[in-house]
Order: structure tokens, then sequence, then C-alpha cells
């Protein structure tokens, strides 16, 4: 068994293997069919011996200069690339065939630098030199046409340099290969067994011809087990592979393959293979490699740059979408800045001179933007209360903002601009930059101190109007009733009922003045929330009403939620609540009022007052909240239309409405929400 | 009989005098009453000055009724003098007040007022409110001696 003078042999070079004493040790196929010489006949013969030179051909050197090259290589050690030789061929028969060569020997040393072989290496130029010497047998051959031959001629020996540097490879391995083969079978043996690489021969029969150790690794069964067995024993099914076929195809072409296969075991599992199929005379001999690992790695690799490249994409994506969306907001914050009507100013928190302001801000300083860059509020004289100013900057320097602070600022044409700014520190490439908005507040302090003072006009206003307009009413009402008490005898019946008539509308009155100072100062009360108790407010409020008269009535109240609310003004609505459900429910002879509580929704509980009264038409709804609208006459039920406008001033004020439902003669409902605590 | 005046009533406005009087009158309340008719007045009377300057200043009233809203000195500032000399703020003071402003209330009490009616439109509640008033001062809070 000798696999690597199998694979030597099938080389596609025409090689010969020569002992340094010239005679031939190995023989490639092709060598063998280019000379008309058979292995066996020439195997352990000198070279010169089997290829003589042509006894007919007087001037024939081949001989004598494959001698002198081989004798070179053998003292210098080094290739020897010979001229074209003619070299003829005994045929056969005896005759000889005339032959040119491009040789080449290559000497093969061992570690002591000695020559062990000499590969003797040639390529069939026949034909070319044949087609050459006939052009110049013939003397009409054009100077034009010889040169063209001679080109070939170059051409042909540069191709086998090509061919021989394209070779040198496998010659080195082949070399060594032999190297070993004839060192010592026994070590031969046991490097192929040895080597990593699983080597199998399998013969025509697909019996196991030989196997190593590795191959024994790679196939799953011992060398015992398949010697001697053929593949599809021992892999039942595989005449059915791709990989299979390719072997078949290989015994039967006599070509070598080279593939990747990824082996089915009979136990399911799987292990991926590199193959090397050679042709030998035994069958096929199969070079193995183990590269699962390798395509594992390879499928890994592919796994983690593909996932890779999908981080990359969605980083990228990412990337973009942020740098879209910085820029965006960039645009955003510079019309922003361009556009808004408050000042804007960029100021450094380090020295506070500015950054940047927006066109705003220039045109409430008056300065030019040139002019104002790289200084501070101080230098272009902005500034009248530079200790409020300094506050400010302490603030912004210790906590990074300052929100809603007033200011007085004086422009460059010395106009005075009251302010109100807020700044918010930002970084910008490492530089601690505030963000000053300004909003010119001029006008509107101005309107506020004049709503000021027209508030105090209206305090006094109302003050003296309850003090003044109440005066006469009195008047007219204590001295009505002085003359009614005093001189009853000299007023006659009908005299005494004007006057009654005279001191009720003046009391109405009175009543009316007292209604509409409380509801104008509704509107001017600050509302004080805190956690109000309404079960308390409710009771508190009915146990008033029950001071002034017995009420004849019957008032239920179910627990209610805690509401956030001012608890003064609660009550005022809970009086006139429950004295409007009263009032309204006092035709009907069992008077029932309900307060209760209906839900929470939006963080708002909804209560109700409820009362089996004369009710109204929800066409009036509307009507029902404004000042002095009424849905009944004052003969049937006395009051001034004032109460449920006070009920929905201070339910509004605390953020909640109030609405009533009702029908004619079945009662009303009336309902008001408030934030829930 | 006692000619010492028991009541001062400051009041501005005619009519509601003659009302508050008329009350008094009817529960026999007004028998030692003045009534003067601003804070300047009344202040002349308390110390004796000006018009009063030959009264005994040792006999005070024991009560004085004051509305606040007069002209020259207003109640405010009566009130404000007398609660704020030792030697007169002994004497008892109901404010007599047209409207519930809760501003002239608590300035009222700030100053030691002793207590208040809001003049109501009402008659029969006005009278009502000053003889209640009249009567708690006069007969039953006894000064200190």
């Amino acid at each position: 068994m000798v696999p690597f003078q199998s694979i030597f042999e099938a080389l596609p070079g025409l090689n010969l293997i020569l002992k340094p004493d010239f005679t031939i040790v190995a023989v490639t196929e092709t060598y063998l069919a280019a000379t008309l010489t058979k292995r066996e006949e020439i195997l352990g013969r000198g070279i010169f011996d089997v290829f003589p030179d042509n006894p007919g051909d007087p001037t024939a050197d081949g001989v004598s200069n494959l001698r002198k090259s081989l004798n070179t290589v053998l003292q210098t050690k080094v290739i020897q690339t010979m001229a074209v030789q003619k070299y003829d061929i005994l045929r056969p028969d005896g005759t000889f065939e005339e032959k040119y060569w491009s040789p080449q020997n290559k000497p093969v040393l061992n570690e002591n630098n000695e020559v062990l072989y000499i590969i003797h290496r040639v390529e069939d130029v026949t034909e070319y030199i044949k087609a050459k010497q006939d052009q110049e047998n013939k003397d009409q051959l054009t100077e034009n046409l010889l040169q063209k031959v001679r080109e070939m001629e170059m051409e042909i020996f540069n191709s086998s340099q090509e061919l021989k540097l394209m070779n040198e490879d496998l010659e080195t391995k082949v070399q060594l290969g032999i190297k070993e083969l004839y060192k010592s079978e026994q070590q031969f043996r046991r490097t192929l067994d040895n080597l990593l690489e699983g080597i199998q021969i399998i013969g025509f029969d697909w019996k196991y011809i030989y196997v190593n150790k590795s191959l024994t690794r790679h196939g799953k069964y011992s060398k015992e087990e398949l010697l001697g067995h053929t593949m599809m024993e021992k892999y039942p099914g595989i005449e059915h592979t791709e990989l299979f076929k390719v072997l078949g195809q290989c015994m039967d072409d006599k070509t070598s393959k080279h593939l990747e296969n990824e082996f089915i075991y009979p136990d399911g599992s799987s292990a991926w293979f590199e193959l090397s199929v050679q042709p030998v005379d035994e069958g096929i001999f199969v070079l193995s490699v183990d590269i699962t690992e390798r395509k594992m790695a390879e499928a890994n690799l592919q796994k983690l740059n593909e996932e890779l490249e999908q981080k990359v994409q969605g980083r990228t994506a990412l990337l973009e979408e942020n740098i879209r969306q910085l820029k965006e907001s960039e645009e955003k914050f510079q019309k922003v800045f361009d556009s808004s009507v408050a000042s804007i100013a960029i100021t450094r928190v380090n020295d506070f001179t500015y950054y940047d302001v927006n066109p705003s801000f220039v045109i409430m300083t008056g300065f030019t933007k040139e002019e104002i860059i790289g200084k501070t509020a101080i230098e272009l004289g902005l500034i009248i209360d530079i200790d409020r100013r300094s506050e400010v900057i302490k603030q912004i320097q210790e906590t990074g903002r300052a929100v809603n602070f007033e200011l007085t600022v004086k422009n460059r044409f010395g106009k005075v601009v009251e302010v109100m700014s807020s700044a918010e520190t930002i970084l910008l490439n490492g530089e601690k930059l505030a963000i000053n908005i300004t909003t010119d507040i001029t006008e509107r302090k101005r309107v506020e101190r004049q709503l000021a003072a027209l508030n105090k006009e209206l305090e006094a206003f109302t003050y003296s109007v309850s003090h003044d307009l109440r005066a006469p009413l009195r008047a007219i009402n204590g001295f009505s009733d002085m003359l009614i008490s005093n001189y009853s005898a000299q007023i006659d019946a009908n005299g005494q009922r004007f006057l009654n008539i005279v001191k009720t509308n003046a009391t109405n009155m009175g009543q009316l003045i007292d209604d509409l100072l409380n509801f104008s100062r509704i509107g001017r009360l600050n509302v004080n929330l805190y956690s109000v108790d309404m079960n308390e407010v409710f009771e508190q409020a009915i146990s008033e009403l029950h001071q002034d008269k017995l009420l004849p009535v019957t008032i239920t109240i179910e627990k209610l939620p805690l509401a956030k609310a001012d608890n003064t003004l609660m009550k005022q609505v809970a009086i006139n609540l429950v004295s409007n459900a009263i009032k309204y429910s006092s035709k009907n002879p069992k008077p029932q009022i309900e307060v209760g509580f209906l839900e929470c929704e939006n963080e708002m509980n909804t209560y109700y007052v409820k009362d089996n009264g004369v009710g109204f038409d929800m066409k009036y709804t509307e009507k029902l909240f404004g000042v002095f609208q009424r849905l009944h006459s004052v003969k049937d039920f006395e009051g001034t239309g004032v109460g449920l406008a006070i009920v929905q001033r201070i339910i509004t004020r605390h953020g909640g409405k109030v609405w009533a439902e009702a029908m004619e003669e079945k009662g009303a409902t009336f309902y008001f929400t408030l934030p829930i605590v | 009989m006692n000619n010492a005046v028991e009541i001062l009533l400051v009041e501005d406005n005619p009519y509601d005098a003659e009302m508050a009087i008329s009350a008094l009158k009817s529960k026999n309340l007004a028998n030692n009453l003045l009534h003067v008719e601003d804070g300047a007045e009344a202040i002349d009377f308390i110390y004796g000055q000006g018009k009063f300057s030959t009264r005994n200043i040792e006999q005070q009233p024991r009560l004085i009724l004051l509305d606040l809203k007069m002209p020259k000195v207003s109640g405010i500032e009566v009130l404000e003098q007398l609660k704020g000399d030792d030697t007169t703020k002994h004497i008892p003071i109901v404010v007599l007040t047209s409207s519930k402003e809760e501003k002239d209330i608590v300035e009222s009490y700030k100053l030691g007022v002793n207590s208040y009616i809001v003049k109501p439109v009402d008659f029969n509640k006005f009278s009502e409110s000053v003889v209640e008033l009249g009567m708690y001062w006069i007969l039953i809070n006894q000064p200190p001696v």
C-alpha cells in the first residue's frame, strides 16, 4: 500500500523520480503514456537504459545533454531547466518516434543536504517543434512565419516554466511523501496512521482497503470494523448520497475531486469534512479533514456577523434618528429662538457675558447683536437694581435656575422696562450657559396697578353702597314702623296696609343689597383650600337654618367624602342649596330633602341636594344660575334670585361645576362638583 | 334723679339716631342718653373739652354706642383714642355698623371694642339688638369700680 505513490502517479505532469544513480523509482501515468512505456518495465532500471539515444539519428544528443544536466543537479543541488531536447522514443516495435521535450531536473535533498532523489519532469513539445522543422524544411517559409514559430517556442518554454511553478507546491508535498515513503515502510505507515487527516483507500468493490487512526475517529468505526467491509454495510443509505455519487465518479472516471461534505452518521449525528479524493490503482484514495469546528465557527462567525450587521444597522438607524431628532429640535429651538416674542439671551454662567441673543432681545434693549455679544448687562447699562441682579445670579449659580424673577431694566434709549425672567442652565461644548427668557411686563404691570386701583375703588364703592344705601332704607322702614305703632289711631286700615307695603319693600331692598354685596365679595375673596368635611358643612348649615325658624322638613344626609375646598364658602353653598330646597318644597305636605354623593370622576367628587318640591321646567335650566334670574314669581316663592348665582360663583372658583335636573312638580336635584382631597 | 349721662350715642345720621333712641326709650333706657353727631364731639365729651369743658369727667357714661362712618373724626379713630387711653379704656363701647364689611369688624375688635351691632334695614330687628345690648351693658354688666 503506497498511497503517496498513488497520488504521485496520478499527477497530471510528466514526472520521473530518479535515484542519484539515475535508476527510476517512480513514474507518473502521464509520463508512461507519453513515452509509450509501462511502469513495471521501467521501474528499477537506469533512465538511460530505458531511454537510449536513437541509434538512427547520428546527431542525437539527448542522453548526453540529460546526463550533463543530471550531473549538474547532483553537484549543484539546484534545479536545472534544460533547453528543448530532441529525444526520440523507442516504440515497442523497436523503431523510434521523433520527440521533443522541455525537461527540468529538480533535486530532493535530505536533512544533511544530500541528494536523495531527482525529480525529472518534462513537457512534450514535439508537435510545435515538428511544425517549426517543417517550416524550416520548406525554404519558401517567410521570415515572418519563422519568427512566429520562434515566438511560439518561447511561449512553450515560458508556459512550461509557469506550469513548473504552479505544480511546485504539490511537488513539495509529493517529495516529502516520497521521502517518507522510501525511508521505511513502517515509519511511513506510522506516519500515515498518525496523520491528523483521515486516510482511507476504498476498493472498486467499495470495501475498505486501508484506513488510518484518524479515519476511524472520523468514521466512528474501528479499523477492524471497517477493513474488508463495504461502505454501504457500515453506512446504510450512503449509496443515495451526493458524496457516494462523487466517489463513484472518481472511481469510474479516474478523476480527482475536492469537496466539503456534511456527513450524516447512522445515529443521526453529523460532522463536516473536507475531502480530497484521488483515483488510485486499487480504487480511490480519500483524504479527510474534520472541519466541523471550522464550519461551526464559520456559522457562528456568520451569525455573529449577521448580528453585528443588524446591530450596526440598528445603531445606525438609531443614530440617524437621533441626529434627525437633534436636527429637528435644533431647528425647532432655532425657530423659537428667532421668532419668539419673548427676549431670549444666552449668557455664560462664569462671567454672565452674552453668548447669543434673539431678535426680540435686540429690539428690547435697543443695542445691536454685535454690541451685545461678549458684554454683560451691567456693561450695557441695562441693570437698574444691581443688588437684585446679584441675587438672581447667585441663585442661578447655586441651583442652576431661577424662575419668574422680576427686574427693571433700562434700554439704550433710557426707556425703563419692567421684565419677568426665567433662567435655566445648560452645558454646551463643556461650557455652562444660562438661557434667560425675558418677557416685557411693563404693560402688564401698568394694568395690574390700574386693576389694583380699580379694585380699591370698587371696594370703597361697595362699602359706601352697603352703608349709604341702607341708611335711607332703614329710615323708610323704621319710620313706617313708628307710624304704625304710634299713630295707629289716626291711620285707617287701608293706610296701615300701605305702610306695611312700604315696609316690606324696604326690607326686600335691604335683603337685595346684602345679597349683591355678598355676591360681589365672593368674587374678590381668596379661596383657601383645605380638606373639608362636607357632612359637617351641611350639618352646620342646617342647624343655622334651624336657628332662624323650625324647619318643617325631613332632611337626610348620607355619608359624604371629603372635598378640597374653602370651608366658609362651602357653608354658603350648603345654606343656599338647602334653603332653596326647603323653599321650593314648602308646598309639598311631606317635604323631603336628601343630601348625597353621586360619584368620583377625574378627581372630582359630585355631591347633590335633592328635594321633592315644585321642580322646574328643564328648558329654563340655563337661566337658573344667573343673577336675579328666577323661575318662580315672588308671590309664590320669595327671594332675590342671587342664591344660586352665589353657589355657581363659589363652585366655579373651586374649579367645579354646578347643574340641576328637575321636572315640574316632581322636585329638583342640584349637583355640584369639588376637587377630591 | 341722677342726671349723669349713662349712654353716649355717637351717630351722624339723625334718623338712625332717632330710631335708636326710640328703641331704647321703649325700654326706659334712654333717660340719661346724650346724642352727639360726630367723633370729634364724642372725644370732647369724654375729655371735657370744647363745649363740654364744664362737664365733670369723673362721671363717664356707662355705654358708648358708636357709629363707625362719620364725618370729621370716624368711629374707628374714636375707638383708637378711647381704648388706647388707660383712663377711658374701661368704658364699654358697642359699635353700630351699616355693613358686615369684615374689615370694620376686625379692626374694631383689634382696637378693643366690646361688642357690635350691624344695623339691619328691618327696624324691629334693629331695636331688638339695640335694646338687648343696651340692657346688657347698662343693667347687667357692672363696670369695674
